[in-house]
């Protein structure tokens, strides 16, 4: 819980650090983010998405935080379904939102427009547990858009969410996350 | 063209001066690379398990087995391989780094992109080692280092975790799961415990020469050795944190350093414009410059490693080099001078080079830089031209060296000072051969016999009292001709004597050793004693002698020629190190006994040593256990302790094929019959001269005798199914008895048709189908027995029937009141009875006969008893033509119906009997009204169950029999002719 918050404050503190000493349009900001996950078992395919995948990128120094309310996710073959998620899981009202936080390893010119596969090095966290990370993503940047995709795995155990061995069947250990993000030079 | 003769002269006078007198190397020669391959840079080289050489180039990843390169194909589609880290981890995969980041791995035979979800790294890999977590580590240029930990990739850098730069050159890891890299900031110690990441630095300001650390070597004592961009190497302590640059180093100018090598007292240091050079960090510390020597004319060497059989490998930019490196050295100058013809070699307790050629006695001492430094020695009292046979430092310091004529000198080492002993008998004239002692005993091998010098009290004096013994021929021994005295522990004293064998001396007095011991050699030159108090001797012609106590405490000599390993038999000088060697100094090489393995190993041309050539006297092992041998034009310096590599060719089986299917050699193999032509192929891998590599081979189950071989395939075909054990062995020497052995046990199994269940499964069968056959031949011949019975009984009943007198009586009576009345219709009656009989006759022995004939035969009897009941009896026939000609019938059935009709009913004209017979459906059918008679005749009843039985016989089915009262009927098929 303590890291929790510390976690948090160190997103609110990058978060004002960012808004200080950003040069002029150096800061985008995600106007359109959706992140689908999926969960493969042998007995049930579990999909869910939230359309309210937030986050900002420093392109001066390639630092960037995204966050996601946890109880912003949809989708789940059932309302219970959505239920258990929220309460036995990720314990959403403990652990409101899971961040990704980092930098990006790649030194991109984000002047220049084009397709890039960059790596981004940071901070996973998801149910109050953070793992550093590596994710692979492909930006594309066209004038004052950076559009974000990536697709990347997260394993339950990592995270410390056990599945009691009963679902075992129905709830695969590795779950399959999509983010799709639009980013916007963030005008004043 | 003035000013270019002037810089000519300068510039020679600058490579004399800057050069200095330099004269010790190692052997290096270059590895042919085929043609094909020439453009070909090798970046980074390692040794797999299975001791095959992998080189990482720009061009590729290349193996090596010690003949061939072979390109490894890799299944990606990688527009290029530009290897830069190789390395091959505790599991056996090669893990493969590349310059644009990308990471394969080979494993199972195929080279394939590392499937990680995190990606590839971007930036060339510099380094790959797996920690003792068993997490894989990458170092990049310009993204700091990876760690693999199985599942995910994890990232160190300068922002995040505070690594000392992201351009990192090297990596390495110690015992605590620590891993070291050098980067372009520094030196940064990294551990990565339960995904924790901690980061520790040492830079300048912790006492580092450089930043830049380009190279890092753990050493076993517990420290590492570390190479900067521009200030040589330096030793840290981790413990205490400590940063030691020796002394050699201060003044570095020798530029980047790009590999490093730590051996036991040297670490070779490739950089990348100067050359390989050799720091020595023993007790004598020295630094060579290797650039210039034979064969290292390279500047910049790439990458350096040593394989298990001690081999470095040099990887230049455009050559690839191979050494024994520091365990044999050669000296070919002196202070520039060449040398020549050397007679004498003495290592003193100094460790100084004492050694005579032509020109008399030198002195030579070897200096910290690499250089040496020669003192020669002449003396007034030895007349010109002169020749030092032996050289000797006795227990007090003295050089003793004696002379071919004029006897023997003690000279004092430092300042040459000496005396030439005399006494009574003209020592002073004598030739002394070789020269030996203990403490204040000195003994000499001359012409005339052995010397034997008591050194009085005053030894420590240059010209001390001494008393002088005689030994010969008259005092005991066998010859005046001695070679050399040895004195061996047990205070026994040996002689070397010439066409007359061996003889000992102990307290009991003379020994002589010749033929009665089985020794067949005659002149012997050379005896050492080895670690254990076994004596070696060798001979002129017939290889060594080795006097050694058996297990049941006899002492024995035993004889070593070619056929038991020994290499060569032109042998010149013998000696024997304290670590269980014995040296056999040969003509074309040096060989070595262990005692321990008790087997000998060869250095000739790999090492570097072409001919040996060497006098008798020019063997000599210093304090320290290094074999200096003064051969013809150079010495040779080899440093026994040193070599703990492997020695015997490392035998692996490369593949086995039965039918060109390949075999699992790792598992015992049932080879079908069908497939029973094997081929083994097999690698003794020895890179050190891989040409002198024999195999011996033996299938056990089919050769009895070993197969001597240089082939690297077997191949056996048409192999009969049974038992068989592929044994293979391979050595450097034809005696392959201390050769490690490999085999592979399997089964040719027996063809199917021999296979014990088959023969089984057909005898069986077969005796299943002749029982058949038999059964149903048996049903056969019943059948027709049984027809042939019944038939005869039909017909026997028929006739029996027709000849019956009631029926004949009936028929001559008709005939007799036809005979008055109407003689024309008479003659027909006669002649239709004649017809009916016949038919009978003819038809009888038919099992079945055309519908038609029986209605003939029944037309005739119809009308031959319508005669006697005239219209009492009709007969309505409604057959088909075609009926009557396609059907069958078994002969009489018919007749028999009507005629047991006409039997057992009565008839007259009023009531006629009607007989119908006509087909209903496929039926035929007999039917009449039925008037059963008063008075029955007598019935046999055999003529309905006749019918039926033949009937059944014939396939057909049985007749079917009704009365309805007023009508009798009988049903039955009638055979179709078909």
């Amino acid at each position: 819980m303590k890291k929790n918050i510390s976690v948090l404050l160190f997103f609110i503190v990058t978060c004002i650090v960012l808004l200080a000493f950003r040069t002029v349009n150096s800061i985008y900001k995600v106007t359109d983010g959706k992140i689908t996950f999926v969960s493969e078992a042998s007995f049930e395919t579990i999909t869910a998405f939230s359309e309210k995948l937030n986050g900002m990128m420093d392109t001066s120094n390639q630092e960037f935080a995204f966050f996601v309310a946890n109880k912003s996710f949809e989708g789940f073959n059932g309302l219970l379904q959505r239920e258990h998620f929220n309460e036995s899981y990720l314990e959403s009202d403990k652990n409101p939102k899971s961040f990704f936080t980092g930098r990006i390893i790649e030194k991109i010119i984000f002047s220049k427009p084009g397709i890039f596969y960059v790596r981004a090095k940071g901070l996973l966290m998801i149910h109050g547990v953070e793992q550093e990370r590596i994710i692979k993503c492909v930006l594309l940047i066209e004038n004052g858009t950076i559009k974000v995709t990536s697709k990347f795995s997260v394993f339950l155990a990592d995270h410390d969410i056990n599945v009691p061995r009963i679902v075992f069947e129905k709830i695969s250990p590795e779950i399959k996350i999509q983010v799709e993000a639009v980013m916007h030079e963030k005008i004043e | 063209m003035n000013s270019i003769i002037k810089y000519s002269i300068l510039w020679f006078f600058m490579c004399f001066l800057s050069q200095p007198m330099m004269a010790q190397f190692p052997y290096v020669r270059t590895i042919e690379i085929d043609k094909s391959l020439q453009d070909i840079k090798v970046q980074t080289i390692i040794q797999d398990k299975k001791k095959l050489m992998w080189l990482g180039t720009n061009k590729g990843l290349y193996n090596y087995d010690g003949t061939d390169f072979k390109l490894t194909p890799t299944n990606k589609n990688e527009t290029e391989i530009f290897v830069t880290a190789l390395y091959s981890d505790s599991k056996g995969i090669i893990w493969v780094g590349l310059k644009n980041g990308v990471i394969l791995q080979y494993k199972n035979d195929s080279l394939n992109a590392f499937d990680i979800e995190e990606g590839h790294p971007k930036e060339q890999i510099t380094g790959i080692i797996e920690d003792n977590n068993g997490n894989i580590w990458f170092s990049t240029y310009g993204e700091g280092i990876y760690v693999w930990n199985g599942k995910h990739l994890f990232n160190f850098n300068v922002n995040d975790d505070h690594l000392a730069d992201d351009y990192v050159y090297c990596i390495v890891t110690d015992n605590n799961g620590r891993i070291w890299c050098g980067t372009d900031g520094g030196l940064s110690v990294c551990t990565f415990i339960n995904k924790q990441k901690k980061v520790k630095n040492y830079t300048t300001q912790n006492g580092l020469s450089d930043n830049i650390i380009k190279r890092i070597i753990w050493d076993k004592k517990g420290f590492l050795w570390f190479g900067t961009d521009n200030f040589g190497i330096g030793k840290l302590y981790p413990d205490s944190n400590k940063i030691e640059i020796p002394d050699e180093f201060k003044n570095w100018n020798q530029g980047a350093i790009e590999s490093m090598l730590l051996m036991e007292r040297e670490i070779w240091i490739g950089t990348n414009e100067n050359g390989l050079i050799d720091y020595e960090f023993s007790d004598r510390k020295r630094t060579r410059n290797f650039l210039g020597a034979d064969g290292f004319n390279y500047p910049g060497i790439q990458c350096l490693f040593r394989d298990d059989e001690g081999n470095i490998w040099i990887a230049c930019k455009d050559h690839l080099l191979q050494s024994p490196g520091e365990r044999i050295e050669f000296l070919k100058t002196i202070e520039g001078k060449p040398i020549a013809n050397i007679h004498a070699t003495l290592i003193d307790n100094k460790k100084r080079l004492w050694f005579s050629d032509d020109d008399g006695l030198h002195r030579v001492t070897f200096n910290s830089n690499g250089t040496e430094q020669s003192k020669s020695f002449s003396f007034s009292e030895l007349k010109n031209p002169y020749k030092i046979l032996t050289i000797y430092q006795d227990a007090f310091g003295f050089i003793w060296f004696g002379t071919f004529d004029q006897g023997i000198f003690r000279m004092e080492a430092e300042n040459g000072k000496a005396i030439h002993i005399n006494d009574k008998k003209d020592l002073m004239k004598q030739s002394v051969l070789s020269i030996t002692g203990k403490r204040s005993t000195i003994w000499l091998a001359t012409l005339s016999g052995a010397v034997k010098l008591e050194l009085g009290d005053d030894a420590l004096q240059l010209n001390c009292g001494m008393q002088i013994d005689y030994f010969n021929s008259k005092t005991g021994l066998n010859n005046n001709f001695i070679y050399q005295v040895l004195l061996d522990r047990n205070g026994r004293i040996w002689f070397a004597q010439d066409g007359k064998g061996i003889t000992m001396m102990d307290k009991a007095g003379f020994h002589h050793f010749g033929e009665k011991d089985s020794i067949k050699a005659k002149t012997f030159f050379s005896i050492t004693e080895d670690r254990n108090g076994g004596l070696w001797f060798a001979s002129t012609d017939n290889g060594l002698y080795r006097y050694k106590t058996d297990e049941k405490k006899n002492d024995k000599f035993y004889n070593y020629n070619l056929s038991n390993g020994l290499p060569s038999m032109h042998i010149t000088g013998l000696c024997a190190d304290n670590i269980g060697n014995v040296i056999i100094v040969c003509m074309e090489g040096i060989a070595m006994f262990n005692l321990d393995k008790e087997s000998f190993n060869w250095y000739q041309k790999a090492e570097g040593i072409e001919t040996v050539d060497a006098d008798l006297n020019t063997t000599s092992l210093s304090i320290d256990g290094v074999v200096w041998i003064g051969a013809r034009t150079q010495f040779i310096e080899i440093n026994t302790s040193l070599d703990k590599f492997r020695k015997t060719p490392f035998l692996t089986f490369e593949r086995a094929t039965a039918f060109l299917d390949p075999i699992d050699l790792n598992n015992y193999a049932n080879i079908p019959g069908s497939k029973n032509h094997l081929a083994f192929s097999y690698q003794g891998i020895w890179f050190s001269n891989q040409s002198e590599v024999n195999f011996q081979y033996k299938m056990e189950g089919l050769n009895r005798e070993w197969i001597n071989t240089r082939d690297r395939t077997a191949t056996f075909p048409d192999m009969k199914p049974g038992r068989y054990t592929f044994r293979l062995r391979c050595s450097r020497t034809n005696d392959f008895t201390h050769s490690n052995e490999i085999n592979y046990s399997f089964v040719i199994l027996n063809p199917v048709y021999r296979q014990w269940w088959f023969i089984t499964f057909s005898l069986i069968a077969l005796i299943g189908l002749i029982w058949l056959f038999l059964k149903i031949r048996d049903q056969r011949v019943n059948f027709v027995q049984r027809l042939e019975k019944e038939k005869m009984a039909s017909q026997f009943e028929t006739l029996k029937n027709q000849v019956n007198p009631h029926f004949l009586f009936n028929s001559f009576n008709t005939l007799a009141n036809i005979i008055d009345d109407d003689k024309t219709k008479a003659i027909e009656y006669i002649e239709k009875l004649t017809d009916f009989f016949r038919q009978i006759l003819v038809h009888r022995e038919k099992d079945l006969i055309k519908l038609e004939e029986e209605l003939e035969i029944i037309n005739d009897y119809v009308f031959l008893q319508q005669q006697r009941f005239e219209t009492a009896l009709k007969i309505n026939i409604s057959v088909t033509k075609e009926q009557s000609q396609s059907l069958l019938i078994p002969p009489l059935a018919l007749q028999i119906l009507v005629e047991n009709v006409i039997k057992h009913n009565s008839m007259t004209t009023q009531h006629p009997l009607i007989i119908e017979l006509y087909f209903e459906n496929e039926f035929f059918i007999v039917k009449n009204n039925l008037q059963p008679k008063l008075n029955k005749e007598r019935s046999t009843g055999t003529g309905l169950q006749n019918i039926t039985r033949r009937m059944q016989m014939l396939g057909l089915p049985a007749i079917e029999v009704e009365n309805t009262g007023s009508h009798f009927i009988v049903k039955f098929k009638l055979a179709d002719r078909k």
